[in-house]
């Protein structure tokens, strides 16, 4: 690492003690003799690389390495993104609510108390969300806009045909529009259970309602989806 | 197996349906023959059932909406957004959950013993005082009782008693305090809310006498005639006395309590963030 007959500076020893993603030295990983049980399987998270890599970076932003925060939005930013702008069909409030989460999550760095980076994220873009949605219900405002995403255009195969791709970007946008009217609290139940594919459990953990509560709101969600679409639901079938 | 009435597809369970498209109704359960029965014999349900399955495939393979703008943080977002002052130590308290959360609850406890103890003897004293006849009420029926003293000083033997010539018991105090408190540990500027009149009677240690607080109005009446002007000032000086604000303890409480019960419920925020 270092040059041959030069001192080793400061920089040489910060990249020595800071641990390569793949190495032993993972502060977490580093154990001295034998763990219960317990402690074993609280350890098998850190196997998964991406979760690895996550920790990693949490501890160098939390020690003030803006560039390692960074990195963590970088992986991240287009999931949360996509979950929020479902949950708030505004794009431009979307932005707001995301840019929003990631400072949130930037103040309370040293809040994280392990886990996973990514859920402790997608909590943090939850409860934002639900506070402007929460918001909007106190301040009654004008109904979703269409949330049109003309970036989108689905994956271009050599047997694409045009009609499916029509059908698809149809259905998408029918959808999308069926998903804005419904209430917050049932699209939001419906999007973490179906997109972002939480089970009832974890949902009701993030939203701080009972199991049962959060059954109710997905199918009575769905119903709802339902009858909005009733007239459209040929594209939908078969 | 429940009867079911294709006729009155709109009186079904359709709930039911849903939850049996959802795959949320175990085979044992009774709801689930319910819904199965829905399903075969109204083709209604039948075809609810199928159009939640769809939409649940079609919600499923939403495809995600690009994002429009890059979220990553600039310098002065962070250098705006790192807590500083007071925020930093509170967070930097608040991040051990354990030390936290003892030291939230310690604080809360001080502070509501401190407050506790600077409310109890008030109003233990308070009922003491009222019944010594020291509170303003006595004052003020000692008042009423000073055009009698005036007819009795005309006949007493005027070498006894010095009424005090000024009537301000903020005059008093300002004159003879020290005085007064050296030769009577009953005036007013040592026991709080103590008749104002004891302090003026006794001003410039004018008289050698002994002057115990007024008792009741009564003893007042044997021990320290005045004149009713002495007595006028009485509540103006005890709503000084009372204007006094909080003691220190209790401020010291009030700050201890809110630091408290600010860490504990910064510890509570802080758990609804985290994973």
């Amino acid at each position: 690492m270092v040059a041959e007959g030069r001192e080793p500076t400061a920089k040489d020893w910060r990249l020595a003690t800071k641990p390569m993603l793949d190495s032993p030295r993972l502060e977490l990983a580093v154990r001295r003799g034998l763990l219960p049980v317990e402690e074993l399987r609280s350890t098998n998270v850190v196997d998964d690389p991406i979760q690895r890599r996550d920790l990693i970076l949490l501890e160098r932003a939390r020690s003030g390495d803006l560039a390692a925060f960074n990195d963590l939005v970088s992986a991240y930013q287009d999931q949360l993104f996509a979950l929020v702008v479902r949950m708030v069909p505004d794009r431009d409030q979307a932005s707001d609510v995301t840019q929003e989460a990631f400072f949130s999550a930037y103040r309370n760095l040293s809040g994280f108390r392990g886990g996973s980076v990514k859920s402790w994220l997608n909590r943090i873009a939850v409860n934002a969300a639900m506070d402007t949605q929460r918001a909007r219900k106190r301040r009654p405002v004008q109904p979703y806009p269409e949330l049109e995403d003309e970036s989108w255009q689905p994956p271009a195969t050599e047997d694409a045909d045009p009609v499916t791709t029509a059908l698809t970007t149809e259905r998408t946008h029918v959808l999308n529009a069926a998903l804005a009217t419904i209430t917050d609290d049932q699209r939001t139940a419906i999007v973490l259970f179906d997109v972002e594919g939480y089970d009832y459990q974890e949902i009701a953990d993030m939203t701080g309602v009972s199991l049962g509560t959060v059954k109710s709101r997905i199918h009575r969600g769905r119903l709802a989806l339902r009858d909005r679409l009733a007239d459209r639901m040929d594209l939908f079938r078969g | 197996m429940p009867h079911v009435d294709e006729l009155v597809h709109d009186q079904h369970d359709l709930v039911l349906v849903v939850s049996l498209a959802s795959g949320d109704l175990a085979t044992t359960d009774r709801d689930h023959a319910i819904a199965q029965s829905l399903i075969s014999s109204c083709n209604d349900c039948a075809r609810l059932h199928d159009d939640i399955l769809a939409i649940a495939r079609a919600t499923k393979a939403l495809p995600p909406v690009q994002r429009s703008r890059d979220f990553r943080l600039t310098d002065a977002d962070a250098a705006r957004l790192r807590p500083a002052g007071w925020r930093r130590i509170l967070g930097g308290l608040a991040n051990g959950p354990l030390l936290s959360r003892q030291l939230g609850a310690g604080l809360a406890t001080l502070g509501i013993a401190g407050l506790l103890l600077t409310a109890l003897p008030s109003i233990q004293l308070g009922g003491f005082a009222s019944s010594a006849g020291a509170s303003p009420a006595a004052s003020m029926a000692a008042a009423a009782e000073a055009p009698r003293y005036e007819s009795l000083e005309s006949q007493n033997d005027a070498a006894q008693v010095v009424p005090p010539p000024v009537a301000s018991h903020d005059v008093d105090t300002m004159a003879g305090g020290e005085a007064s408190q050296a030769s009577n540990p009953y005036s007013a500027n040592s026991v709080p809310g103590a008749s104002p009149a004891a302090g003026g009677v006794t001003r410039a240690g004018a008289t050698t006498l002994p002057l115990p607080v007024a008792r009741n109005p009564s003893e007042t009446e044997n021990v320290a005639p005045a004149p009713t002007a002495a007595f006028a000032p009485a509540p103006a000086a005890t709503d000084q006395a009372s204007s006094d604000g909080p003691s220190t303890v209790a401020i010291i409480s009030a700050v201890l309590l809110v630091a408290g019960l600010l860490l504990l419920a910064r510890r509570f925020a802080r758990g609804a963030t985290s994973p």
